[in-house]
């Protein structure tokens, strides 16, 4: 048996002419002699009638004052994906193709509870290989699954990719071969977004790695999850248009022969760099100790932190610029007690350092007054952070960054060239990431794409 | 490994990226590279280093090399999007005594420079900190 599973869009399935273009793909697929398993995103994107976001409205219309459930919002939500899918299914019907549309709890994918962003504990296909058998194109609601008691869940942004990814991969032992094709609006995995970079090209061929990274840098074309999940499971991916013929891009574990090699450029993110100088007396314990009880209050706030750094006299990191407003109210004016516990027969009894954020902090300025008086008995260090708003990452994609030197001083050099600031950088083994205020990012991507060769046909 | 620290008197970013040419002529691989207001770090491995502060040292700027460190990865799917993960990370190694040196992130991981003497103690204080083992999913 081979088996092929087509993802398809919520713009490939949004109007009538898009969903025939999407059965000419699945027929073509079923002539070609592939056993066929489609997997439907919902119909449309915010503000069409059975999108997700015109769910959701559905239920905080009712009582906005009331969050609903996260159980019934799931279960709100899966019904976009599980429409789309049985029209599918029924146009399917109507060009003359047996077909049955599943639910992702009858298509057999386990969640744990986590709703809102299940994980796929397990995949029985029984059911979906048994409909392959009798010549059925088994339809598949993707973005969803169900819980061991029933409940249905759902899988996070890009859970329909997950879904045809997941699929692929538990299919693999029942097929002699799988592939799995991801349809949407463009023609494949590009070099960089076509809308910053005109000269941005289609890659025919990238490595899950490679794509995996883009897409945690910013790109949007296929979600992280599918790649990775494809990667571990050895399932070819491809990502293909809809609505042309091109070839697109066929994702594996090598790409070319393992050769190191640029892949893209992308930026993402609207972020806020917040770096606090350590006075320079400070113990490096006393260091580490304001470190942790600032990540820990992040913590406590469910804030997320990037692009982190340490030195003998600082530490720093990126936030998502919404939390701003909520950082300023935690850390202006904190106090932090450092080495209180520790008896000592004569003055300072302990350390406290007093945190700020920005320069213009009411709450520094206070505690600071008020602390004053109790420098005869306590040493007062002052930690005021340096605060960089309108930030964006832009990062350069690579396979094998590790034989190609002079990475780092060409990124650097390209925005230094070009007067845009580079607040922090970050590496990991597929990229290097700068941080630049974000009304130069379309001017830094243009530039490093043109500098790492990614606009010419190699 | 070993972690590379240098600070410049003046004009930084023209002097960092003077410095990075000569290590790239050299073909030394950096990894983990901070910017710093008055210069910038970066980590190397061990064999490079003397080579590393020998050229650095024909360079401006005040260089520190601090030697026979270990690079310690927490891995983690979208780590980016996780709260907490960097407080737990140094809440733990605090805990132990161990001195964290840099820190630095990926979309998949944490990573922390240690001491090599403390890396296994590093280890077993992460892997108890993240429960590791207690559920495996796709």
């Amino acid at each position: 048996m081979r088996i092929l599973v087509q993802k398809f869009g919520g713009t490939s399935v949004a109007t009538d002419e898009a969903r025939q273009k999407a059965a000419s793909k699945i027929i073509r697929a079923v002539q070609a002699g592939w056993q066929v398993v489609v997997v439907v995103s919902a119909i449309g994107r915010a503000g069409a009638p059975y999108a997700t976001d015109t769910l959701i409205q559905t239920l905080r219309d009712v009582d906005p004052a009331v969050p609903p459930a996260p159980r019934e919002l799931d279960m709100m939500m899966a019904c976009g994906e599980i429409i789309s899918t049985v029209v599918l299914a029924h146009a399917l019907r109507a060009a003359g193709l047996d077909s049955i549309a599943l639910t992702g709890l009858q298509a057999g994918i386990l969640t744990n509870y986590q709703f809102g962003n299940a994980r796929i504990l397990s995949i029985n296909p029984s059911y979906i290989v048994e409909m392959l058998g009798q010549g059925k194109v088994v339809l598949v609601a993707g973005f969803q699954g169900g819980t061991e008691r029933g409940a249905i869940t759902t899988l996070g942004r890009g859970g329909s990719d997950t879904t045809a990814a997941a699929l692929g991969a538990a299919l693999k032992p029942h097929a002699e071969t799988v592939e799995v094709e991801i349809y949407t609006d463009v023609n494949g995995v590009k070099t960089a977004d076509p809308r910053h970079v005109p000269a941005a090209r289609t890659l025919p061929s990238a490595t899950y790695d490679e794509v995996a990274e883009m897409a945690h840098q910013g790109a949007k074309v296929v979600h992280p999850r599918a790649a990775e999940i494809a990667g571990i499971h050895g399932v070819p991916l491809w990502v293909k248009n809809t609505f042309d013929e091109e070839q697109g891009t066929l994702i594996t574990a090598d790409s070319g022969g393992g050769q190191a090699r640029f892949t893209g450029v992308t930026h993402t993110g609207k972020l806020v760099y917040l770096r606090f100088p350590l006075p320079l007396e400070s113990p490096e314990a006393d260091r580490a100790r304001v470190e942790v009880e600032v990540y820990r209050l992040l913590e406590r706030e469910k804030i997320a932190v990037q692009l982190t750094s340490a030195s003998d006299t600082d530490f720093a990191f990126a936030v998502e610029r919404t939390h701003l407003p909520r950082l300023k109210e935690l850390l202006d004016g904190l106090v932090l007690p450092v080495q209180l516990g520790v008896v000592r027969r004569q003055p300072p009894f302990g350390t406290i350092y007093l945190l700020g954020i920005g320069s213009k902090g009411k709450g520094f300025a206070a505690q600071k007054g008020l602390l004053e008086g109790a420098r005869a008995y306590i040493a007062l260090g002052h930690v005021q952070a340096d605060v960089i708003e309108n930030c964006t990452m832009v990062s350069v994609i690579a396979s094998g960054l590790e034989d190609i030197p002079g990475v780092v001083l060409r990124t650097l050099g390209t925005l230094n060239a070009l007067g845009i600031p580079v607040f922090q950088m970050a590496d990991s083994r597929h990229s290097i990431s700068a941080l630049i205020p974000e009304a130069d990012a379309q001017k830094a991507t243009r530039a490093l794409h043109e500098e790492f060769g990614l606009g010419w046909e190699k | 490994m070993a972690l590379v620290s240098v600070r410049f008197p003046e004009a930084v970013p023209q002097s960092r990226l003077r410095l990075l040419e000569v290590l790239a002529q050299a073909r030394v691989p950096i990894n983990q590279v901070k910017l710093l207001p008055e210069g910038l770090c970066f980590v190397i491995s061990e064999n490079h280093a003397n080579a590393c502060k020998k050229l650095l040292n024909a360079e401006k700027g005040e260089v520190s090399v601090f030697g026979d460190m270990a690079l310690i990865s927490t891995l983690a799917g979208a780590m980016r999007d996780l709260s907490g993960v960097i407080a737990q990370i140094c809440e733990a190694l605090l805990s132990a005594s161990i001195p964290n040196r840099q820190v630095g992130d990926a979309y998949d991981a944490v990573l922390c420079l240690v001491p090599s003497a403390d890396a296994g103690r590093a280890v077993v204080a992460l892997r108890e900190q993240f429960g590791l083992d207690t559920e495996t999913v796709v």
